[in-house]
């Protein structure tokens, strides 16, 4: 049986849970009981107007007991939230059930994902970042190899960033598969400034067990072979890079990419992932960025790569790590540089921690290492800028991380 | 009411048509983790498309690398009458829109090398005890041991990689020829019971237009706009010999046919051109039961002396890989009553 501490803060309105790992370790105490969420509760309506939501249960000597928890707040009296429908009985059945069992007080129970201070607020404890709002800001030390090229102003230290973005993670276990979404994500760095950003970025991945293909030979006795490739697909919608590090005073905006994927690794339910993605994109290269028309646009198309990665430590979703490699070849089909190429080369390597949350708002901190470089068109000289992220991200609308189980075989 | 049942009627006999087109079995075998999968193709029950390294002749002949693209539809269906000694089986093989084209190869204009054909028919019967009867009183049967049948294509365009030359200055000429119609009547000495083998001897009939560009140094030779026309008709007097060969499974094809032609030119003159292919392929693997094969495929053709130009010798030699949609029929050989009067 779940047991929580009474030692957890409480506000009103705002539930502060400085360091949400630290309180899940304290629900491991054993102090109040909590009503599992898992079984039918029992709500007597009291003589003083209150209401007690009531568990029993039978041990092996087949005497019984209850656990009792108030239906409202301490405090201000309102009913309590995120709890199960019960059926409701009346105070002297309550009487009667206190003579045949023994009552024991306990917190009401709280939904996956919550847990419930013995105020009676149910507050959110693993949070989902995959689906969510966030918006963000930090400090950004920026580094730049200066070979040739005049390092802006601001640079290393006195730069800050500010972003934001919608992520969405659909999980369908019918289809043991998950699509994810990125919308309107966007980074904007200053002092010399640059933007960054994509509309919208879509990717499949799947965890099928039936297989994809069935591969007949025809050498010597006929054979055939299951195939069950984990590959899946994704693509990005206007993608915009701003101030590449060897040419800043450009502007480069990818129309579109699209690629096959290959998830070497990846969780059980796909929340985490190891993942190549091998595909090609189409864009266009202004070296004014001050001058961007449908003329001066140097219009590219090539192959690209990208290895990532995703990884949810722990089961509360806490604590997050991404890492993401991309390496892009454009080459220009039409405009000043036609036929000239470029390599880009980018990574990154995140941390994201669950901090506090704010009415079930989760505010995290965002550590980051982000490197890139490219060839210049012109000079085919290239620059390497690193820099570091650090700073806060409120988000909004992260539901709680669950694990839903997955049925043996996907449908047909 | 009446036509809700007429409806009802025509579902019932879908579904009785269906439920009686069971596949044959013998395609089909049963892996160990229960994956029924087919081992015997049809191959000319099958939508091609595939990519080959093709090495040919070309106009200043020498021998020229490029990519064909190759493409086609075949449908075989089969057919049988009676049975023992009284069985007749009908072999009839369609083929649409099926060709290759060179799209790197563009002899004059923007206009690829190619060689397409609209459609193909070939029929081919098969007597277990073939005869012929003289209406003679009584009438009279003689044995006559072969199988016969027909084969004919219509609407053949053909764009040669190598162009015709001039005779004096050797420059070249736009050239295309599109056969209107051919038509084949042949026999069978090997009488194969197996579908797809068969030695074809046989004589017919065809009809081409060849298309010229303008005449060499009087014009440009890069186009067909005003194409002088050469007619060419073989009254029953164009000689082939066809051979094919299947394995029982499917798995390897092989159709070589050649063809010797002296035929009436619009130029008021016989001709003698010819035409030789040969085309071999053998299923490596099917993904999901759709075959992908391998495949060599040649031809030469010889375009008469014409006009001002010479003779032309169009060679090439294809080896690609095809991705095929198996169209193969769950009952390989529909049985049908005898026909009586």
């Amino acid at each position: 049986m779940t047991r929580y501490s009474p030692t957890l803060p409480f506000v009103t309105s705002i539930v502060a849970t400085l360091a949400i790992a630290n309180a899940a370790g304290a629900a491991e105490e054993p102090v109040v009981p909590v009503l599992s969420y898992d079984r039918p509760v029992t709500c007597y309506d009291l003589a003083d107007g209150k209401t007690m939501r009531v568990q029993c249960s039978v041990d092996a000597k087949g005497k019984q007991s209850c656990l009792s928890a108030p239906n409202e707040m301490r405090g201000t009296g309102d009913p309590i939230e995120r709890v199960l429908p019960c059926e409701h009985r009346t105070a002297q059945d309550y009487v009667v059930l206190g003579k045949s069992a023994k009552i024991i007080p306990a917190i009401a129970e709280a939904p996956p994902g919550y847990a419930r201070s013995e105020h009676g607020r149910a507050f959110q404890v693993k949070f989902d970042l995959l689906n969510r709002f966030y918006i963000g800001a930090g400090w950004t030390p920026t580094l730049q190899s200066n070979r040739g090229f005049e390092v802006p102003a601001g640079f290393p230290f006195a730069r800050g960033h500010a972003e934001l973005g919608i992520v969405l993670s659909f999980l369908s276990t019918r289809n043991r598969s998950r699509h994810d979404l990125r919308i309107l994500e966007g980074t904007a760095m200053f002092a010399d400034f640059e933007v960054s950003g994509t509309l919208l970025a879509y990717d499949y991945q799947h965890e099928h067990r039936r297989p994809a293909y069935w591969i007949s030979t025809f050498f010597g006795e006929p054979e055939v072979y299951p195939v069950l490739p984990r590959v899946g697909w994704g693509f990005r919608i206007l993608n915009v890079l701003d101030r590449q590090p060897s040419y800043r005073n450009a502007f480069d905006m990818e129309f579109g990419e699209v690629h096959l994927a290959y998830n070497p690794w990846q969780s059980n339910d796909m929340y985490s992932n190891v993942r190549i993605e091998l595909g090609a994109d189409v864009g266009a290269h202004w070296a004014e960025r001050s001058a961007i028309t449908a003329k001066a646009g140097n219009y590219f198309i090539g192959p690209t790569l990208a290895i990532k990665s995703r990884v949810s430590l722990g089961k509360g979703g806490l604590h997050y790590l991404f890492t993401d490699l991309q390496a892009r070849r454009s080459t220009v089909v039409s405009g000043q540089y036609t036929g000239a190429t470029v390599n880009r080369l980018s990574g990154s390597l995140a941390y994201e921690g669950v901090l506090i949350a704010i009415n079930d708002q989760p505010l995290s901190l965002r550590l980051a290492t982000e490197g890139r470089t490219q060839n210049d068109y012109v000079r085919d000289v290239r620059a390497v800028e690193l820099r570091f992220l650090a700073g806060l991200r409120m988000s909004f609308g992260a539901p709680p991380r669950t694990f839903e189980p997955m049925p043996e075989f996907e449908d047909p | 009411m009446r036509s809700r049942a007429v409806l009802v009627a025509a579902g019932m006999s879908i579904v009785t048509a269906a439920s009686s087109a069971a596949a044959d079995d013998r395609d089909f075998r049963v892996s160990k983790e229960g994956r029924r999968f087919r081992i015997q193709f049809d191959p000319e029950s099958r939508i091609r498309a595939g990519v080959a390294t093709t090495i040919a002749r070309t106009t200043n002949n020498k021998l020229g690398a490029s990519l064909e693209v190759h493409a086609g539809i075949s449908v075989r269906r089969r057919r049988a009458w009676g049975d023992g000694s009284t069985r007749v089986e009908w072999q009839i093989d369609h083929r649409f829109l099926t060709g290759w084209v060179a799209p790197t190869v563009q002899q004059f204009g923007s206009m690829p090398a190619l060689d397409a054909t609209f459609y193909a028919v070939a029929a081919h019967r098969h007597d277990l005890l073939p005869r012929i009867v003289l209406p003679s009183s009584p009438p009279a049967s003689i044995p006559f041991p072969f199988d016969i049948g027909f084969d004919s294509e219509f609407g053949r365009v053909t764009v040669t990689r190598a162009a015709p030359l001039g005779t004096r200055d050797a420059l070249p000429v736009a050239f295309m020829r599109v056969g209107v119609a051919r038509a084949t009547a042949f026999i069978d000495p090997l009488r194969s019971n197996y579908p797809g083998r068969s030695i074809e001897i046989g004589v017919g009939v065809r009809y081409d237009i060849d298309l010229f560009g303008a005449q060499t140094g009087s014009g440009n030779s890069d186009a067909l706009t005003s194409p002088r026309i050469v007619h060419r008709i073989a009254p029953g007097t164009a000689a082939s010999l066809r051979m094919r060969f299947e394995s029982l499974d499917g798995i390897w094809a092989w159709d070589t046919r050649g063809e010797v032609v002296p035929h009436w030119t619009s130029e008021r003159k016989w001709a003698l051109g010819a035409f030789a292919s040969t085309h071999l392929e053998r299923t490596l693997i099917a993904i999901n039961d759709e075959p992908i094969s391998a495949f060599f495929d040649a031809g030469w053709r010889l375009v008469p002396s014409t006009l001002e130009m010479s003779t032309l010798h169009d060679l090439r030699f294809s080896l690609g890989i095809a991705l095929g949609l198996d169209l193969t029929p769950n009952v390989r050989v529909v049985v049908r009553e005898p026909r009586g009067r």
